[in-house]
């Protein structure tokens, strides 16, 4: 039973990317290794009803310990160490959605002032160094992310005309929502499903999204107040009224403000 | 397109043959007319139309009874008079519904900043009068933390949008599947198509305007003069049962743009929204995007409790 039960969780933990670092993860206060545990004794519980050779009985949780063994405290399944280290992979590369509906992205890099930025760049030294940039055509502060990035933290510095990802993925700068997804997840995933992000053409077949950086600055990313279009003329006996905020007593409204005046008076 | 409408005329159809009948009687009758009077003067004399085709739009069928001949007929007749009123060579077609598609809208009021580019694009689009006040979509301004649509203000004009403190909530045909205003309609000149659409067959309508009192958001709109669109805005891209110029004395509403989401295209609110705030898509694909908001996103509806079931919902992030 444990050991199915130590498998199935195993198998659930090699989906997840950071197997390694399970070991790290022993020294766990009292707290968390109760929930833990109630994690394994509901698995327990699942597989014992699935498995259909162990009709009766599955392991209880309230009666761990057997007869002559009787630990103290019974070592969790999940807290061991696993007897082979995990096979060193790929990193896992994020792939989109799958239900996603498929897309492409609405190129805009042909609209960029100065790309590609090779043109000047490759014959400036690069320099690692974090620092605030004075120069055109360079923003000289960065609005985004209060301080946290700098410019190397999304541009390539061996190719100035790519981004590129923690993990060090190179990355077109049409492709620049692979990036912003890095952080602002939710929302890159809203983009990908259908509820972030502007849609253009068609509703059906292949769809063309705008890229991130085609609404927001990534340099400052919130939008800006705007002049709105023009108001719609007042239909003819429609006219709002000279005191048309609601802030003006009406009719009867004035009327049951007087009437407790009048009975003072009386 | 035309092929695969249904024809209605049976034979024993009555009213159909006494139509035909007058219909002939009233040619050879105007063909002596014209004749006598020369084209000139008969032209100003039918209201910028042709006796002929004044005749022909007085005997047009019902939308849903018109045989593809009649059809075809009445197309061309659209864009004869359109031609004579505007001057513009315009194309009318009469696009049916995709089969296994039923609209659905979403309009997100966390994005929309109340800029009123899709009130605009839609003016555009669907050759509304410019002068006649006539506008599918309303931007409510509203405070924030409230839904009373009695103190939303649609003639804003600040400065600049979004005002601190306030939201702003889009409202145009909700397109119901309850629709009030197709129970209210006396002559059967609107109805629910099977894509969901609510559509208006405007020779059809007899200007009674009781689907206006009928519907609870203020979408229908009368046209009290004859629209008023400059030559070089017309829109030449028309369809029978959504943008096509209409007639003053008929009620108007947004159709979803059928010109355009019958073939494929996103509605042109949709495409004129910068913010994306909108989105418009099939309620029965479950991979698309309008499914994805209703099933992950916090969604209302306008006036929900009257039982109008209104395909248009909002979302806000979060």
């Amino acid at each position: 039973m444990h050991f199915e039960s130590g498998v199935l969780r195993r198998a659930n933990c090699e989906t997840d990317k950071d197997m390694g670092t399970f070991p790290r993860r022993l020294h766990i206060g009292t707290q968390v290794s109760k929930h833990l545990f109630a994690l394994v004794c509901a698995l327990v519980l699942a597989a014992g009803a699935m498995a259909a050779d162990t009709p009766a009985a599955p392991d209880t949780p309230a009666a761990p310990a057997e007869p002559g063994k009787a630990p103290a405290h019974r070592q969790l399944r999940l807290n061991a160490v696993p007897d082979t280290p995990p096979a060193p992979t790929d990193p896992a590369t994020f792939s989109g959605y799958t239900q996603a509906p498929p897309f492409k992205v609405v190129p805009q890099k042909d609209k960029l002032t100065f790309y590609p930025c090779s043109q000047c760049h490759k014959f400036m030294p690069p320099n690692p160094q974090p620092r605030k940039l004075e120069g055109a055509p360079h923003p000289a502060a960065l609005q985004h992310g209060n301080g946290r990035i700098w410019c190397l933290n999304c541009h390539l510095i061996d190719d100035r005309d790519f981004l590129h990802t923690v993990r060090d993925q190179k990355v077109d700068f049409d492709e620049s929502y692979l990036l912003c997804g890095q952080c602002h997840f939710n929302r890159q995933k809203d983009w990908y499903l259908g509820g972030h992000g502007k849609r253009v053409y068609n509703w059906q077949g292949e769809r063309m999204i705008y890229s991130c950086t085609h609404c927001h600055d990534p340099h400052d990313p919130v939008t800006k107040p705007r002049e709105p279009s023009k108001a719609p003329p007042v239909r003819a006996g429609l006219q709002p009224m000279e005191h048309s905020d609601r802030d003006v007593p009406r009719v009867w409204e004035r009327h049951a403000v007087k009437q407790p005046e009048k009975a003072d008076g009386r | 397109m035309d092929d695969e409408r249904k024809a209605s005329d049976e034979p024993g159809n009555f009213s159909h043959y006494r139509r035909k009948f007058l219909k002939g009687l009233g040619t050879v009758g105007v063909a002596g007319g014209v004749a006598a009077a020369g084209a000139g003067p008969a032209r100003a004399a039918w209201g910028g139309s042709t006796f002929q085709d004044a005749l022909g739009d007085f005997f047009q069928d019902h939308y849903q009874r018109m045989t593809p001949e009649e059809m075809k007929d009445a197309l061309a007749r659209i864009e004869r008079n359109a031609k004579r009123r505007f001057g513009v060579d315009i194309t009318c077609v009469d696009t049916p519904p995709i089969p296994g598609v039923v609209f659905g809208y979403a309009l997100n009021i966390s994005k929309c900043k109340g800029y009123r580019d899709c009130v605009h694009g839609c003016i555009k689009e669907n050759n509304q009068g410019r002068d006649s006040q006539v506008q599918y979509i309303r931007v409510l301004q509203m405070d924030k933390g409230s839904m009373n649509l009695e103190k939303s203000e649609h003639y804003y004009a600040p400065e600049s949008v979004p005002v601190e403190g306030k939201f702003y909530l889009p409202v145009q045909c909700m397109q119901c599947d309850n629709p009030p205003c197709v129970k209210a309609c006396p002559v059967g000149a609107t109805w629910k198509d099977p894509d969901g659409i609510v559509v208006i067959d405007y020779n059809w309508c007899i200007g009674c305007r009781y689907c206006m009192a009928a519907c609870p958001y203020w979408a229908r709109h009368f046209n009290w003069t004859e629209p008023q669109i400059p030559a070089e805005e017309l829109n030449p891209v028309t369809n029978y049962l959504g943008n096509r110029p209409r007639p003053k004395g008929v009620v108007e509403k947004c159709h979803f743009c059928t010109q355009r989401t019958r073939k494929g295209r996103q509605p042109a609110c949709m495409e004129a929204c910068p913010t994306g705030a909108r989105v418009f898509g099939n309620l029965l694909d479950p991979d698309s995007e309008i499914r994805y908001i209703l099933e992950h996103k916090t969604v209302f509806r306008l006036k929900e409790e009257l039982g109008t079931e209104p395909k248009f919902w909002y979302y806000t992030d979060a």
